[in-house]
């Protein structure tokens, strides 16, 4: 894993900087040439005077030339051939990061569906026991509502005075053609229905 | 075991009052009646069944009297006629439901509640718009006048008291009813819609 986020410094700046501080430790510590020996070092040669500044320049402008030099948070910030192998090394580990994200993601949306229709297998459970729940309810009261209704019924309709002739037969049979002299071979049950539900 | 609940619409009562010969549906109430008591299965009555049939007995005693000498006494007998057969009917299902063959019920859902379902299933159906035949009355002919014919509030609400009470079929001759067989409310219920 790549660490990040670090702080980019644009390499000329840190040229400037280390020239800074060399030229102070040279000025203060005047048996020490070593930052004047490193800075030679890290830019590969020794560089005449005259020609210092004109080469941070130029390489400031290439700095300053690069497209998008600012987009990602990868570490510029060296001043010798080494940024190239570090820029591999981090492009590298990016493209494993992305590599490990995109696997992640595989897993974690093969994880998402599998939990979807988990979901969905629970709530069918759940709506399947909800509603055999409701329907114990309502059969277990049906006869109580029956009961009620009836009750109500037959008061309204004076029927319990009826209880007592009350015959053996059949209430099917009873029912069976108690219109039997209203009806005729054109009947039709459905249209009388209708007739009455304003169709 | 749980008894099986079934929903007889009110024209299969009617039929079975009438003994209906159109398409010998008397029979077919009949084999279903003696299917069911066999069975143990019970046959939901709900208040609009009761109410149907009660004014189809009224209409029909009526309508059938002939209205030669018709007077008061006409009008009364008349009227003790239909009450007589009112009371055969009430004192039957009473009976009915007290040896548990017939549960008579009715909506248990708060009044708005169950309008507010009639109408959000009577909104998305629409049944179907026909011409009938060409109709002549007093040599002065009638334009043809289109006519709609599909499932009313009414039957709506049959459907809903037989899916409240978790009945397992609802008989009926009317072909109105088969609008509601794919309503997804109604995926419980068989619609047994004979001719």
């Amino acid at each position: 894993m790549a660490s990040f986020p670090r702080q980019i410094v644009q390499p000329g700046k840190e040229w400037d900087e280390r020239e800074r501080r060399g030229r102070v430790n040279t000025a203060s510590v005047v048996e020490r040439p070593q930052p004047q020996k490193r800075t030679e070092e890290l830019r590969g040669a020794s560089v005449p005077q005259p020609y210092h500044n004109e080469i941070i320049t130029e390489m400031d402008q290439e700095w300053l030339s690069c497209r998008n030099y600012n987009s990602w948070l990868i570490n510029r910030s060296t001043g010798s051939a080494a940024p190239i192998i570090e820029l591999s090394q981090e492009i590298q580990a990016l493209r494993e990061i992305v590599q490990e994200l995109s696997e992640s993601n595989s897993a974690l949306s093969e994880r998402v569906q599998e939990l979807s229709e988990s979901n969905s297998a629970l709530q069918s459970r759940l709506s399947a026991l909800e509603e055999r729940l409701l329907k114990n309810t309502t059969l277990d009261n049906l006869w109580e509502i029956s009961d009620r209704n009836l009750k109500v019924l037959e008061e309204m309709s004076g029927l319990t005075q009826a209880q007592g002739k009350s015959t053996e037969q059949n209430p099917f049979d009873r029912l069976k053609g108690l219109l039997k002299e209203y009806s005729d071979d054109t009947v039709d049950s459905v249209e009388l229905v209708n007739s009455v539900r304003g169709k | 075991m749980e008894a099986q609940l079934v929903y007889f619409d009110s024209c299969m009562w009617i039929s079975h009052f009438l003994q209906e010969n159109l398409n010998e549906r008397a029979q077919t109430v009949q084999q279903l009646i003696d299917q069911i008591e066999n069975d143990g299965e019970v046959i939901l009555v709900s208040y609009l069944v009761l109410l149907e049939v009660l004014e189809v007995m009224r209409k029909r005693i009526a309508e059938r009297e002939s209205y030669t000498n018709f007077d008061d006494d006409k009008k009364k007998e008349i009227k003790d006629k239909v009450q007589e057969k009112a009371d055969i009917f009430l004192e039957s299902i009473s009976q009915l439901a007290k040896d548990r063959k017939v549960a008579f019920v009715n909506s248990q859902e708060p009044l708005d509640k169950w309008l507010k379902v009639t109408y959000s299933i009577f909104k998305v159906s629409f049944g179907d718009v026909s011409t009938p035949n060409y109709i002549s009355s007093g040599g002065k002919k009638n334009s043809p006048k289109c006519h709609y014919k599909g499932v009313g509030h009414n039957d709506i609400q049959h459907a809903l008291t037989a899916k409240e009470f978790f009945a397992k079929e609802l008989h009926t001759f009317d072909h109105g009813f088969a609008e509601l067989e794919d309503y997804p409310d109604f995926r419980n219920i068989n619609f047994c819609i004979h001719e």
